[in-house]
């Protein structure tokens, strides 16, 4: 899974959102590092939406503009927490790679 | 439609025709959303990305290599998942150029092979044998697809035929002498005089 799409179920997960509404959450989520742009948005939500990890949950018009809201299925979340726990686990096997923060790794004195 | 709108719409003729009937006003919402306030057009990075996308979606849903020529070629039906790739095919504005595109396309090769073989050979008249090739090979082609063409003949007069019986019901129902009435109607209640 791309980190992108694993952002935008990472948006998904907190409530439905609009596809405007991802996008915000994004790039909140991301400490303003990825910006998401409409094509890439679905693409995303495509591939989410026929693999089953989201779908549509309902549309509004807002100022005469289509608003469909997104939703997580139980699948999506399932594979969300897994997406998780690897990340994780790579960043704390990273970390003892890395050693004690603050202070560069011996080297085989 | 605003410009930015009509602007959104041109590029995103790079989506598949059921993708856009389906999604255009909803991206083109997002997209709106997104713009500054003043935009009239499309910025390069939004653009590019829509073009990208597009042409993504595009090859996830086109059909395999082989199924596509045995559709373009022999009229084979490439199966349920590919039913909207099909009505999109046929309700192309290009439908027409592509199909005659890829037929020039596979029979450039024999018609060279041909061309050649007759010029290394030094016959007379190669030009003469090498043009009938490509009838020939178009010949074989038609031969092929026959039964196809025929049922798809029988499905369009079945199809015809349900028309004009959903057209006689509706004439049934609704007698001849009745029209008449209400033509007359009208001037039965006109003053006399």
């Amino acid at each position: 899974m791309s980190e992108q799409a694993y952002l935008v179920l990472l948006a998904l997960a907190q409530e439905p959102r609009h596809g405007y509404g991802i996008v915000q959450a994004v790039k909140e989520i991301s400490d303003d590092r990825v910006r998401l742009g409409a094509g890439t948005l679905y693409g995303i939500l495509d591939r989410l939406v026929q693999a089953q990890y989201a779908e549509a949950s309902g549309e509004i018009v807002v100022d005469g503009r289509l608003r469909r809201y997104y939703r997580l299925t139980s699948a999506g979340q399932a594979v969300l927490r897994e997406e998780t726990a690897r990340i994780a686990g790579l960043a704390a096997r990273a970390q003892r790679l890395l050693g004690p923060v603050g202070r560069p790794a011996l080297g085989g004195a | 439609m605003t410009p930015l709108e009509r602007s959104t719409a041109f590029w995103l003729r790079a989506y598949p025709r059921r993708w856009r009937d389906e999604r255009a006003a909803e991206i083109t919402a997002v997209i709106a959303d997104l713009a500054p306030e003043d935009a009239s057009r499309l910025d390069a990075r939004t653009a590019l990305g829509l073009v990208g996308a597009g042409w993504q979606t595009r090859r996830r849903d086109r059909p395999p290599l082989g199924t596509y020529l045995a559709y373009r070629l022999l009229s084979r039906r490439p199966g349920p998942t590919y039913a909207g790739w099909v009505d999109d095919d046929r309700a192309g504005r290009f439908s027409a150029v592509r199909i005659l595109l890829v037929q020039l396309l596979l029979a450039s090769p024999v018609v060279a092979a041909t061309w050649a073989t007759m010029w290394w050979l030094d016959q007379e008249g190669y030009d003469i044998v090498a043009s009938t090739i490509p009838l020939l090979f178009g010949l074989v082609l038609r031969l092929a697809t026959k039964d196809d063409r025929r049922k798809e003949r029988a499905a369009r007069l079945l199809a015809l035929q349900d028309e004009i019986d959903r057209w006689n019901t509706w004439g049934d129902e609704e007698p001849a002498e009745h029209d008449t009435t209400r033509q007359i109607a009208p001037t039965d209640h006109t003053p006399a005089g």
